[in-house]
This record gives C-alpha cells, sequence and structure tokens, in this order.
C-alpha cells in the first residue's frame, strides 16, 4: 500500500516512457500501467458504481491507448493527459451503458489499522477535505481532478473539457475559492 | 488560511487513491496485448461498455487475419471438427496451440471455434462465430473460463472478453487473455444485460468441454 508513485513526480516519470511505450515495448507499457494506476482508478473510482468497475475502465483505458499509440503525436499534457482523456470517454460511455447516475462521492481509503497520530491528523485533513470536494459541482470537481491527480496544464485540461486556456484559469480559481470556503467549514478554520 | 498551493496539495493527497496496482493478470494481459502484432490488434478485454458491432469498421485489421485463419482452417478441419485437442504443442503462428475446438449450442444453432495459442508472454484466444442471435442493443456476449467448481451464486470463471456478432451473427476476434486453459474444464459463451453488473448472467448460448 506504500508504493504509491509521488504524484509530483508522476509526469516526469510518464514522460521519460513515452519513446518506450509509442515503440510497443512491454516493459515501458507495463510500467506505464503502474504508474497511471493510481490517478487513473480513482478518477473511474470516483464516477464508477464498484472497484471491479473502475479497475475495468482502467484495463480498457490502456487496451484503446495501446490501439491507438500508433497516433499519438506528443502534446503539452503528454502521455499523461492523453491517457486521462481516454479514461474520460470511457467511464462516460459506461455510465451511459449503465443508464444512470453513478454518485460520485470519493471511494472510501482502506482502513490501515492502528494509526500514528500524525497519520490520523492527515487523515482528518483528507476527510474534511473529501467533504468539501464532494461538495463541489461536478464541473469543478473534474477540472481540479484534472489538474491536481492528472497533472494537466490549463490548456491540455481545457481541450479535454472543451474550455479556452483563460477560461480554464477563472473556472479552476473560483473552484478552488469554492473548495477553500467548504474546506474551512468543515474544520472550522478561519 | 490555506494557500492554492496547500490546498491543492492536500486535495492531491486526498484523491489519490491507494491501490496495490493492476493484478498480475491485468499486467500480464497488457504486456499480450503489446507483444501481440499491431495486424491483429486485440479486442477489449473485459469490459462494460457496448462492443463495436464487428462489421465494415473492424474488417480491415482482420481481414488479413481471417485470410490466415481460412489456410489454417482448410489444413485443420480434419482435425478439429467437432473435437478439441489441448497441448498438441504444434507452433502455430508463433505461438503453442492449447485449445482449438468447437463451441455447441445448447438451445440455438449458433457455433464457433475457439483457438488458445501460448505465446511467449501470453495467451491469444481468437473466437470465430456462425449464425449468433443478434441481442438488443445494449446487450452482448461474453467469453469465459469456467472453473470445475463454477456455480451461479460462486462463480470460478475468467472473462476474456466480451464481443457483439455482425448482422449474419458472425464475428471473429481476437483477446488477449491471461489464462491457463488446462486450469479449466470449460468455455462458455454468455449473452449479457446491459446492466452493467460485471459478473456472469446465465444465460449461456454456446459451450465446449476443455479436456483434462
Amino acid at each position: 500500500m506504500d508504493d504509491v508513485p509521488d504524484r509530483r513526480t508522476l509526469n516526469g516519470d510518464v514522460a521519460a516512457l513515452t519513446s518506450g511505450v509509442v515503440a510497443r515495448d512491454p516493459d515501458s507499457w507495463e510500467e506505464l500501467y503502474r504508474c497511471m494506476h493510481p490517478g487513473l482508478f480513482g478518477y473511474a473510482r470516483r464516477r464508477l458504481p464498484h472497484t471491479v468497475a473502475a479497475d475495468d475502465a482502467v484495463s480498457e483505458t490502456m487496451t484503446r491507448a495501446l490501439n491507438r499509440i500508433d497516433g499519438f503525436e506528443p502534446q503539452g499534457s503528454g502521455l499523461n493527459g492523453w491517457l486521462f482523456g481516454i479514461m474520460r470517454n470511457v467511464v462516460l460511455e459506461a455510465q451511459r451503458a449503465a443508464a444512470r447516475q453513478v454518485p460520485s462521492e470519493i471511494a472510501d481509503q482502506p482502513d490501515n489499522g492502528q494509526l500514528p497520530g500524525e497519520r490520523l491528523e492527515d487523515l482528518e485533513q483528507q476527510g474534511a477535505m473529501r467533504s468539501a470536494f464532494t461538495a463541489l459541482r461536478p464541473e469543478d470537481r473534474e477540472l481540479l481532478e484534472l489538474r491536481v491527480v492528472g497533472q494537466m496544464s490549463g490548456e491540455a485540461a481545457g481541450e479535454i473539457l472543451g474550455m479556452k486556456p483563460g477560461a480554464v484559469r477563472m473556472a479552476q480559481m473560483r473552484a478552488l475559492d469554492r473548495l477553500r470556503h467548504g474546506f474551512q467549514e468543515v474544520t472550522g478554520a478561519d | 488560511m490555506p494557500t492554492d498551493d496547500e490546498l491543492l496539495d492536500l486535495l492531491g493527497e486526498t484523491l489519490l487513491v491507494r491501490t496495490d496496482g493492476p493484478s498480475p493478470e491485468r499486467v500480464a494481459s497488457l504486456r499480450a496485448a503489446v507483444a501481440a502484432p499491431p495486424a491483429s490488434a486485440p479486442a477489449s478485454g473485459r469490459t462494460f461498455t457496448r462492443p463495436e458491432p464487428v462489421g465494415a469498421s473492424s474488417a480491415r485489421w482482420y481481414r488479413p487475419l481471417a485470410l490466415g485463419a481460412a489456410a489454417a482452417a482448410a489444413v485443420a478441419v480434419a482435425f478439429f471438427i467437432g473435437r478439441a485437442t489441448v497441448d498438441e504443442g504444434s507452433a502455430v503462428a508463433g505461438g503453442v496451440v492449447e485449445f482449438d475446438g468447437a463451441l455447441t449450442a445448447p438451445a440455438s444453432d449458433g457455433r464457433a471455434t475457439v483457438r488458445v495459442e501460448r505465446t511467449g508472454i501470453g495467451r491469444v484466444v481468437t473466437l470465430d462465430t456462425r449464425d449468433l442471435p443478434i441481442l438488443p442493443v445494449g446487450e452482448y456476449y461474453e467469453l469465459w473460463f469456467v472453473g470445475a467448481d463454477d456455480e451461479p451464486l460462486a462463480p470460478q470463471r475468467v472473462s476474456a472478453g466480451t464481443f457483439h456478432p455482425d448482422e449474419d451473427g458472425r464475428s471473429q476476434v481476437t483477446f488477449a487473455a491471461a489464462v491457463d486453459p488446462a486450469r479449466f474444464a470449460e468455455i462458455s459463451v454468455t449473452a449479457e444485460p446491459a446492466v452493467g453488473n460485471p459478473g456472469p448472467s446465465t444465460t449461456e448460448v454456446l459451450r465446449a468441454d476443455i479436456p483434462s
């Protein structure tokens, strides 16, 4: 459970795999799968009804990526943003196929048993953040998720969401304001 | 009051779902798909989106496969009609054929052949169906490797993938699957409703025993 990649280095790690992935090197694809799994799985899990569906969505995303890799052109968001774009379509199709609205609460984290005080405090903060994030509008949640988990630039996120970079910046600023407000309400902080 | 950066850092920690990563089976399946020649790009694995029908759009990639399969079938037909073979040890298209047999339909005229080849990195499953009933929009067929103790309430089976036949009930699809057919008792094709349930339905339309 502790081998989660640091999200701040994810983009660099994934970018380093690009040439191997384009060359269809199995080791590079496996590494890409492992690197991207937490972010893609989390995105899917927050939108699909159960973990199996989310895992299936990640697998489907990787399969589609493999089938389209010959047409991949490295751009600002690189493989990371490209995979999130595919994942977004996979999830939308799954939701349409299921013909129902899926609850979008954030999936609970597994219980790690006894927790040291510092970790417990982290979890309390994350619990407050989870509540604040869940209370946001769906479009706010998706934008922040693409920017934070997908580590996309405003331009790349805008491509996926059909927004211009300036609109993305404004939307992110407002979403962050709402998130901060909700977080402070939950924590009681000033 | 948290700064934007602090807020985003905490949000990132919150949204990052801790997982054990993809399962070994899913990793093996992806590696097998990567190793497969691009000309015979595999169909999607276990999926819950409605698969695209095998028709004009997909004819391009499977035409060479069909020609190759037709040639191989002409040679193999005398051996494989109405029977299954396991671990013949014969290399076919770079892989070792572990299963090649006919699936029959308990309640319809549908029929199909399935071939499982072990490649250097995983299994490639080729399914060729004829005369399968056309399902309502949103429903699809699914190919399973079924364990000996499989029960409706305690399924012990592995999905190799989903597919749709064309308007004549025919389809030819290739799956990358992380399964060893010798560990399963039968191969089954079920009709799956469009309800998003990842479990198997009870509507079996084709089946074949895997000789032990």
